[in-house]
């Protein structure tokens, strides 16, 4: 996953000729199972020598939010329990907590 | 300066699923991707599997492990075509591992798809393969509290199954806390109970299986 991230990051750099890269802000998912201490140390291993060494990772975590289907009610799920609160209904449109996003770059 | 990015990391993997997943619906093949801890018996599950359905169905399978052939032999044993991948200390399958691997494949004969995937609860859930539905696999060795330690799998599949019910007696193994655990992290989950050793359970599992099979090979 950090190289994947790697990748897309040195193609931003490319395109943007950007001189430096200071912080890479991310959204991660909380279904996404991503532990960000290990994120954070496999991207400083990887990026060493590449355009992205010194850029700091900053990730903020999205909580899993859902809509049920039958009742409309809109949610932050809680302890992984995948039941409408309002009518207990199991028909759920997930609105966030899937997403592994680069958000943007701070950069020169 | 700010640079806005707003790009999924793991694009690159979900085009190449959905390449794969546009050519198994068009040569109307189910596809699985199975999905557990090391050891759970997923190897074991497919013989099984293959045994019942083989007369009936056509199957192919890909051995996903990070070393040796051990499984695809086992699976060659039964007369299944069988693609070995060995990721090399890479700790999942991705899409583009299947994409090359299906040179060894003859789809065009193919009923279903079983694809193991390296013994690993966490990233082979947010790994999309191109598959129809992630086939989850639990055994009563392992303790009841899996669902809640590694949700993303269970949340993503559509099938669980919980292997080595034989050895109930033995073990502290709460099934009807598994079960209520693992359903509600996903209350769609279809639950089968089974033993490869006994054989408790397989029919209900594979006729299951078939009429999958017979749903998918009618749509496209």
């Amino acid at each position: 996953m950090a190289q994947e991230m790697l990748n897309i990051l040195e193609e931003q750099v490319k395109t943007h000729k950007v001189k430096k890269v200071h912080r890479v802000s991310l959204r991660v998912g909380k279904m996404m199972s991503v532990v960000p201490s290990s994120l954070i140390f496999c991207f400083e291993i990887l990026s060493k020598g590449t355009s992205l060494e010194g850029a700091k990772l900053e990730i903020e975590e999205v909580p899993v939010k859902c809509r049920c289907k039958d009742c409309g009610e809109e949610f932050i799920v809680e302890s992984l329990s995948f039941f409408c609160p309002e009518c207990k209904g199991i028909n759920l449109e997930h609105l966030s907590g899937h997403e592994f996003l680069i958000h943007h770059l701070e950069v020169d | 300066m700010e640079i806005k990015v707003l790009s999924n990391i793991l694009k690159a993997n979900e085009a190449i699923a959905d390449e794969n997943r546009r050519l198994f619906s068009q040569k109307r093949i189910l596809t699985l991707n199975l999905i557990s801890s090391p050891g759970s018996g997923k190897t074991s599950l497919l013989e099984r599997t293959i045994e019942q359905v083989k007369g009936d169905y056509r199957l192919g399978i890909i051995e996903g492990d990070v070393q040796t052939s051990k499984d695809a032999e086992r699976i060659h044993a039964l007369g299944i075509p069988v693609v070995q991948i060995n990721t090399d200390g890479g700790c999942h399958l991705d899409a583009n591992m299947i994409k090359m691997s299906l040179d060894g494949l003859p789809l065009e004969e193919l009923d279903c798809l079983i694809i193991e995937n390296v013994g690993n609860l966490v990233c082979p859930a947010g790994y999309q393969l191109g598959e129809d539905m992630k086939v989850a696999v639990l055994s009563v060795t392992e303790g009841d509290d899996k669902p809640s330690k590694y949700p993303s799998v269970f949340h993503e599949s559509r099938v669980l199954i919980i292997n080595k019910i034989d050895l109930l007696p033995f073990t502290n193994f709460d099934l009807a806390a598994a079960k209520d655990s693992a359903l509600h992290i996903n209350p769609h989950l279809k639950v089968f109970e089974i033993s490869c050793t006994s054989g408790q359970g397989l029919d209900i599992w594979t006729d299951w299986l078939t009429s999958e099979i017979r749903t998918r090979s009618a749509t496209r």
